[in-house]
């Protein structure tokens, strides 16, 4: 194991002093190019309400979570329409042979997926999932709800570059304990990893949304609050339309809440779905009083004040 | 300003089936749980609040025939409610939900005798008097009657309103259910009853079970319900006239059927936009 002292040239060329300059150089570069880079290319101006009560659901959850929300979405949908179930665990089924009309083209693909495939996880590989899947992106992007892929390249090329920089100092810190002063590095490393976690939890995880695309997404679930899972959006009623939406805002804590034998078979637990199990009883924060059965006879007048009112 | 008397059609609002109401055109009134909304307006509710579509809404927490005294509280809440929703009107029950501090969280049916037409009285003129709107009050269904009962139902209920003044909520599904049960005709039943006092009516579906009809709001508005409906429309014009159901909830095209079927009982026009 090579040892450092002040006066060496030191491990790659560099003495101590000389590395820890131009590392804390350029991870202040990179950190400032990030936050640079992030904040002007989410400038981007996006659609109107009208459009955004347009959007349907699979674009949604694409908006919200990504590709694999928009199948998830997708498969609430057909779940809630009749055209597939799960017989076991990560296995899915077909009850017809295509779906009938003219469907959304994920909707379509993702059917037929299911078909080929039967196993759930194997349904986002399956080519004409992720055909529909770019087109979804492509829509998204050119709405200005998402960056660009050139402009989400720029970024991701940065955040790895953070990660090398990390790694590289980690490395220069391993061999350098215990034969040479490390404070200054452990700092700056504290530091790069501060701005790594912070990089990433800044909005949200799902960093391609523009700022447009922020408040698309927090004006749809305001739109469709009465959709979220403490709620308990019928989905026999609502049916189809309410089963993707619900999905789509609300992720796996909606299908759990709402069908939680098939979530159990796509492999959602409710602790991983963020579901609770436990409901407010009712919306606008209803259920502080609960008044049971109502109106005598055993029912009515909303057990539990409107089986969770108003 | 207030939003118009309920007319028509109306569906009772839950958040279960809030998507519902985002597909009925003609909808012009529903009801809420009072007691639900102890946070902010559901933004579905406020939605149909400012279409000007009225949202009465609807009391089960006062327990006016209860042994403790009115809580100014309670009627203070309701108030709010009233305001928050602009609502021309409230609602509660001719019943007890809570005795000895414990909450019941059920309505219960009271005694039917001049002591509790007093007691039930003076709860009403107390809640009139802090309320910024009218009051109507519902009578309950209930599977039995107390043995001191004084009073048949219709008349204790008109004792109650004539000396209150206040408004009928007229429970069409509640008064089968009680008359059903007791061997009663209904029709009779409602032709005694002060019909010019009623603010605005609700059906609602049950189910019969072990020998008894049970107003359940799970199930589909049974015909005899809708006859009754048809009846009233005989006998005077009918009011706002709502649909309650709080649970199993069943497909849209079922529940507007259902809508449509209580729209052509009453002669109302349809609600959900199809042509008769």
């Amino acid at each position: 194991m090579p040892t450092l002292a002040m006066s060496d040239p030191g491990l790659w060329g560099l003495s101590g002093p000389e590395f820890l300059l131009g590392y804390l150089g350029l991870t202040v570069t990179l950190c400032l190019l990030r936050l640079v880079f992030g904040w002007w290319f989410r400038r981007s101006g996006g659609d109107s309400r009208e459009t955004l009560e347009n959007l349907p659901a699979a674009a949604v959850a694409y908006l919200r979570g990504g590709a694999r929300e928009a199948v998830l979405s997708t498969l609430a949908g057909l779940r809630a329409g009749g055209l597939v179930f799960a017989r076991r665990k990560g296995r899915l089924e077909t009850r017809k042979a295509a779906v009938s009309g003219d469907p959304p083209r994920l909707e379509h693909a993702v059917h037929g997926a299911v078909r080929r495939h039967g196993r759930y996880r194997s349904i986002i590989r399956d080519p004409a999932v992720r055909d529909a899947l770019r087109s979804l992106d492509k829509r998204l992007t050119s709405s200005g709800l998402l960056l660009s892929q050139p402009r989400r390249g720029v970024l991701v090329t940065t955040m790895w570059l953070l990660y090398l920089l990390l790694a590289i100092g980690v490395i220069r810190f391993a061999i350098a304990v215990g034969n040479a002063p490390v404070g200054n590095l452990i700092l700056t490393l504290l530091g790069i990893g501060g701005a790594v976690i912070g990089f990433h939890s800044k909005g949200s995880s799902w960093y391609p949304r523009t700022r447009s695309g922020d408040r698309a997404l927090e004006w749809l679930k305001s739109r469709y609050a009465h959709l979220a899972p403490d709620h308990r959006p019928s989905w026999t009623t609502g049916g189809v339309e309410v089963a993707a939406m619900s999905t789509a805002l609300f992720g796996a804590a909606a299908l759990h809440a709402a069908d939680p034998s098939f979530a159990a078979r796509l492999g959602m637990s409710a602790a991983a779905a963020g579901s609770s199990g436990s409901y407010s009883g009712g919306g606008g924060g209803g259920g502080s009083y609960g008044c049971g059965g109502g109106c005598g006879g055993g029912g009515g007048c909303g057990g539990g004040c409107g089986g969770g009112g108003g | 300003m207030s939003t118009p008397w309920p007319t028509g059609v109306g569906l009772g609002w839950r958040p279960e089936i809030a998507s519902v109401f985002d597909e009925l055109p003609g909808l012009r009134f529903t009801e809420v749980i009072a007691e639900s909304l102890s946070g902010p307006l559901p933004p579905g509710l406020t939605r149909l609040r400012d279409q000007n579509v009225t949202v009465v809404p609807h009391g089960v927490g006062l327990s006016l025939g209860g042994a403790e005294p009115l809580d100014p509280a309670r009627v203070e809440f309701l108030a709010n409610c009233a305001q928050r929703l602009r609502s021309p009107l409230v609602s509660e029950h001719l019943a007890f939900v809570r005795a000895g501090g414990m909450e019941v969280r059920h309505l219960l049916p009271v005694p039917r005798t001049w002591e509790m037409t007093a007691l039930l009285c003076e709860r009403i003129r107390q809640a009139q008097q802090q309320l910024p709107v009218p009051l109507a009050v519902e009578p309950i269904a209930t599977l039995f009657d107390w043995p001191d009962d004084e009073l048949c139902e219709v008349d204790f209920v008109t004792e109650v309103l004539e000396r209150t003044d206040a408004l009928l909520l007229l429970d069409l599904a509640n008064l089968y259910a009680n008359a059903r049960n007791r061997g009663l005709d209904p029709v009779r039943q409602l032709q005694r009853l002060p019909l010019e006092r009623i603010g605005y009516v609700h059906v609602a579906g049950g189910a019969a079970h072990e020998g008894h009809y049970h107003d359940t709001h799970t199930d589909p508005t049974p015909s005899e319900v809708l006859d009754l409906v048809a009846e009233l429309g005989r006998l005077r014009p009918v009011p706002g006239l709502l649909l309650e159901r709080d649970g199993n909830y069943p497909p849209k095209a079922e529940f507007h059927a259902e809508l449509d079927a209580i729209a052509e009982a009453a002669r109302h026009p349809r609600i959900t936009g199809s042509s008769p």
